[in-house]
Parts: C-alpha cells; structure tokens; sequence
C-alpha cells in the first residue's frame, strides 16, 4: 500500500476489477498532472512525495521561482 | 524548519488538539498529497470544530516556533470565533519563521459541505469527500484534484466518488467497470447522461465545473466587499502594534461585532447568488442557455450556511 487509505473496509474488487481501476486512474492522472507526477502520486509513499515535493520547491526557488506562501483568497490587505 | 518539520509540526498540532477534546482534522492540499496526490503547498488548512476555538486559541496563544509566537496574518484575517465562521468565514495565522513563514488557515466549516465534515475524518486528515468539495474553487489548478479524488474514492468503494469526477473519459471508463447509484445519478444530471453515454456529457461537466467556479467568484467578491471597513477597523486599532495573540483577538472580535456581517451570503440571499451566477454564464457565453438543465441543485453545499 503506497497511498493513505480512504476506508477501515477492505473494497469488494477483484483483482481484476482492481487493476482497470488503477489502470484508469494512472491514464487519467497521466493526462492531468504529467508522467513524472503520476509516477509521484501512484508509486511513491507519502514521505517520498513530501520529499519530492521538498526538492521541487528547492529547485525551482535555485532557479529563481518565488514561492510565496498563498494570500486570503480575497485578497490582499491594502 | 525545513518542509518536513513543518509537515510534524501540523500533524502535532492536530494530535495536541485532539489530546484536549478538540474535534479537528488537516485539509487541503496537504490532505491531498496524504491521499496520493502531489500539490506543492505548504500551507496548511485546518478544519476545527467552532465550539473548540477557544481551546485551538489557547494552544495557539502558546505555541511558539523557533521562538516566534503566533499572530493573525495582517489586518484581513476575521476572528477565530464560531459567530462569524457559522457565516464562512475564515481565520488566518503564522508564524514568522525563518526561511519561510509557517501559516495556518482555520475553517470552522469545509466550504460547501454537503454534510458535516467532523463525519467524514480519516485519521488527522479531513475525508476526500470533504476535500474535493473544499477544492471546487475558481483556480484552475484544483479541478484536476478533485477529479483525482473522486477516482480514489470509488476506488475505495466510496459511491461518492461519482460526484467528483468532473473528466468525460474518466467517467466513461469508470461507468463501463462500476455501477453508479441510481440516487446518485438522480443528483447530478451529468452523472445520467453519463450513464446514456449521451453526447453532451462534456458540455454538462463543463458547464457544471463553470458554476462552481462562478460561485466561488461571487462568493470571494461578497466577502472581499465586507471586508473592507473591517480591515480599516482593525488597522486603526492596531495602530501598527504587534499584539500577543489574546489581545490581538479581542480587538478582532470588537472589529467584527462593528464592521464585519456574520453572514454574508445568508444575507446576500442564497437562491439570488445562485440565479445571479447562472446568468453570469450565460451572459458571458461561458455557457450555453439549455446547458443550465444540466446544472445540479447546489443548495445541499450551501445548507450548512442557514443552520
């Protein structure tokens, strides 16, 4: 089990139907997010998403991206 | 604080919460990348039960990082206090710590929440159900988490995955494997289209995601209006002091009793905000007349907002 679970119960699928529905959601998450992402979000745990997600900010703020922390969705104080 | 600390010092918060009787859970975009999607946040949004923010004040009140305390963020942020968050407002915190600020964003109630989301927690974090709807927002980039939700959640044989998954060929593929519930279906025209594999499906998701982010909009534009002498109020009072947190809450509190409406939507009139919306669409071409059909009933998100 790679991700958090969403359920105590164990999901009546069989193996079968379990694999279309991985298949599924790979393919989707593929068009949605990126192959690099969907291998982030289907084959990593979660402290190896943090940990990415970690180098990804790091990288991106090396090479001059502002990460800034969001404002209230309305907006600015001024 | 390096990205991982602040991860443990979130999750803390909640156990601490917890330890003290609060009702609370993580939402999100770190919620999100609990359930297995990546989102580069580091903000954390918390869901706390209103009757507990005294208590969630007090932890906060002591709670320093790195020997910075905590305080509201700037003059915007309403008060921690169940009158106004009853209303859907929210309240912002940080902590000015190096080499970023470490921030909290309270809501006392999942914005559109289809039913109470202290019945939908799944160990600290909020459930998906609760995430995905707090996640139809005007950003463009939250409808790719919502539909990734409720993927997973009928992968998890949650029925009510259905309601999330706003992709046609998602949808499509997951029908031709799973069976969608009738009432469900009933709920959402898209979904019985969907089930026809009827043409049109696309235009129904998009017309139906393009409501939720007109709704969001108006929604922030509401707010954002009556914030306005709020802020002057608090700017005023504070006189650019730095108060310690109780303090600073209570000039707050008095700020919001004068300036700031309890509940602004209530007020504004429900059934308007949501005719006004539709028209906006289709005024702006966004979406055509007879897609309106199309559209779900979106009080059951909005309810919580009259009890």
């Amino acid at each position: 089990m790679k991700r958090a679970p969403l359920t105590y119960r164990l999901p009546p699928w069989t193996k079968e139907q379990l694999a279309r529905i991985r298949e599924i959601e790979r393919d989707y998450h593929v068009r949605a997010f990126g192959e690099e992402l969907a291998r982030v979000n289907l084959d990593m745990t979660k402290e190896e998403r943090h940990r990415y997600l970690a180098w990804m900010r790091k990288t991106a703020r090396a090479h001059g991206v502002k990460i800034g922390r969001s404002r209230p969705p309305y907006g600015d104080e001024s | 604080m390096t990205d991982t600390d602040q991860l443990l010092f979130y999750e803390d918060l909640v156990r601490k919460l917890r330890a003290r009787g609060v009702i609370c859970a993580i939402t999100s975009g770190l919620a999100c990348v609990h359930y297995g999607v990546a989102e580069t946040t580091q903000d954390c949004d918390l869901l706390c039960h209103p009757g507990s923010f005294p208590v969630l004040l007090d932890l906060l009140a002591e709670t320093k990082i790195d020997g910075q305390p905590c305080h509201y963020r700037g003059n915007i942020s309403p008060p921690l206090d169940a009158r106004w968050h009853h209303g859907g407002w929210i309240s912002h915190f940080q902590w000015d710590t190096q080499p970023n600020v470490t921030t909290l964003d309270v809501f006392g109630h999942a914005l559109r929440e289809s039913s109470p989301w202290p019945q939908d927690i799944f160990g600290l974090y909020a459930g998906a159900h609760t995430v995905a709807a707090m996640k139809r927002t005007n950003r463009d980039k939250d409808w790719a988490f919502v539909t990734a939700l409720g993927v997973r959640m009928i992968e998890a044989d949650d029925e009510r995955g259905w309601l999330h998954i706003f992709e046609a060929d998602t949808l499509l593929e997951m029908l031709e494997e799973h069976r969608c519930p009738r009432d469900l279906a009933a709920s959402r025209p898209a979904l019985a289209l969907a089930l026809k594999n009827d043409t049109q499906l696309a235009g129904a998701l998009n017309a139906e995601r393009k409501l939720w982010e007109e709704l969001d909009r108006r929604r922030i534009h509401i707010l954002q209006h009556h914030l306005r002498a709020y802020v002057s109020a608090v700017r005023r009072a504070r006189a650019g002091k730095a108060l310690p947190l109780k303090p600073e809450h209570a000039v707050r509190v008095e700020c919001a009793g004068l300036h700031l409406p309890e509940n602004p939507l209530k007020t504004y009139g429900l059934q308007k905000y949501f005719a006004e919306a539709k028209a906006a669409l289709v005024e702006s071409s966004l979406v055509p007349e007879n897609a309106l059909t199309w559209l779900p009933d979106v009080m059951i998100y909005f309810e919580w907002l009259n009890t």
